[in-house]
């Protein structure tokens, strides 16, 4: 049974990931950070009599059931959008809104780095995401559990719901569209 | 380069990116894992069954009704109206079908042959002949 501290190491270690895992595929930060709440609850509500062990395994789950949860529920919600949008008053402007609150503000300062080589890094990072995201839901699920949460091929098997051939096709692909992608872009890793 | 070379680099940048998520995002993160860590706290322990088997990872479920149900609960309503009209449609048709029987026992048994045949047609005549024989 995993303790309290062992649970909340373990979300912590995860919960960026966790992040940047929904939003490749919701593409929405504010989407992505409710899914993420929502799967950290579910955990720590049903499973925290669980083995710590078995927390990544479950966790993954959790994450995957409700990204498919939120797309069932936006599939909806676009459907009554749909049909009361042409009710709704052409004058739809944001006018109201203060670009103050939208504005980022940098959080890590890069001591030693010169701007040029911050943005051209910023630029790679982002290229590389921007592919990570174009993936097809399965071969992505299957990279990123594979190879960034370092699961094991049963593992990631188990999480997706397929066998594990699946999961090495699905992997092989994946690397080979994203080698194929960066090196069109002229990216070196 | 191979696929396990490439993904580690892959990998390191997913890292960086991840490490430099913007401070709101970082701060949500971390209240919704405090918030969770306290439910987690308040939450009454489940029983769990004892096994002498090997250790197995139960995958959690979806906590939504099965398929069978949801398709149920949608198309029940909807077959219980098409079986309602059915009903009312062949109870009317039974009650056409009598009235009409009615008619023509009274034709049949009638000794009056003074009623015109165009009153026998006549909706209103079977109503008539109920009412008669109450």
């Amino acid at each position: 049974m995993a303790s309290r501290q062992e649970l909340s190491e373990f979300l912590e270690s995860v919960e960026r990931r966790a992040f940047k895992q929904a939003v490749y595929a919701i593409r929405d930060d504010d989407s992505a950070l409710d899914v993420v709440q929502d799967a950290m609850f579910k955990l720590a509500e049903k499973y925290e009599d669980k083995p710590a062990a078995e927390l990544p395994l479950l966790f993954q789950r959790i994450l995957q059931n409700v990204i498919h949860d939120h797309f069932r529920r936006q599939k909806v919600r676009n459907t009554w959008t749909t049909l009361f949008s042409a009710l709704r008053p052409a004058s739809d402007d944001d006018s109201d809104s203060d670009p103050l609150e939208s504005l980022e503000v940098e959080g890590d300062t890069r001591v030693g780095e010169s701007a040029a080589q911050i943005v051209e890094r910023d630029q790679v990072l982002q290229a590389i995401e921007a592919e990570v995201q174009k993936l097809p839901t399965r071969q992505r699920e299957a990279f990123v559990m594979r190879y960034w949460y370092e699961m094991d091929v049963a593992e990631t098997a188990a999480a997706m719901g397929c066998s594990e051939g699946s999961v090495k096709t699905h992997c092989s692909r994946a690397t080979h569209t994203l080698a194929t992608a960066l090196k069109a872009k002229g990216i070196t890793l | 380069m191979n696929e396990q070379l490439f993904a580690s680099r892959i990998r390191q940048a997913l890292d960086e990116s991840a490490d430099r998520l913007p401070y709101r995002v970082t701060q949500r993160l971390e209240r919704a894992r405090l918030a969770a860590v306290a439910r987690a706290a308040a939450a009454t322990p489940t029983v769990s069954s004892i096994s002498g088997g090997a250790a197995t990872v139960s995958m959690p479920s979806d906590d939504r009704p099965s398929g069978l149900v949801r398709l149920l609960s949608t198309l029940g309503p909807i077959l219980l109206i098409i079986v309602g009209f059915y009903g009312i449609a062949a109870w009317d048709d039974a009650q056409r079908a009598a009235d009409t029987a009615d008619i023509d026992a009274e034709i049949v048994l009638s000794d009056d042959d003074d009623v015109p045949l165009s009153a026998l047609a006549d909706r209103g005549f079977g109503v008539y002949i109920k009412n008669s024989r109450q």
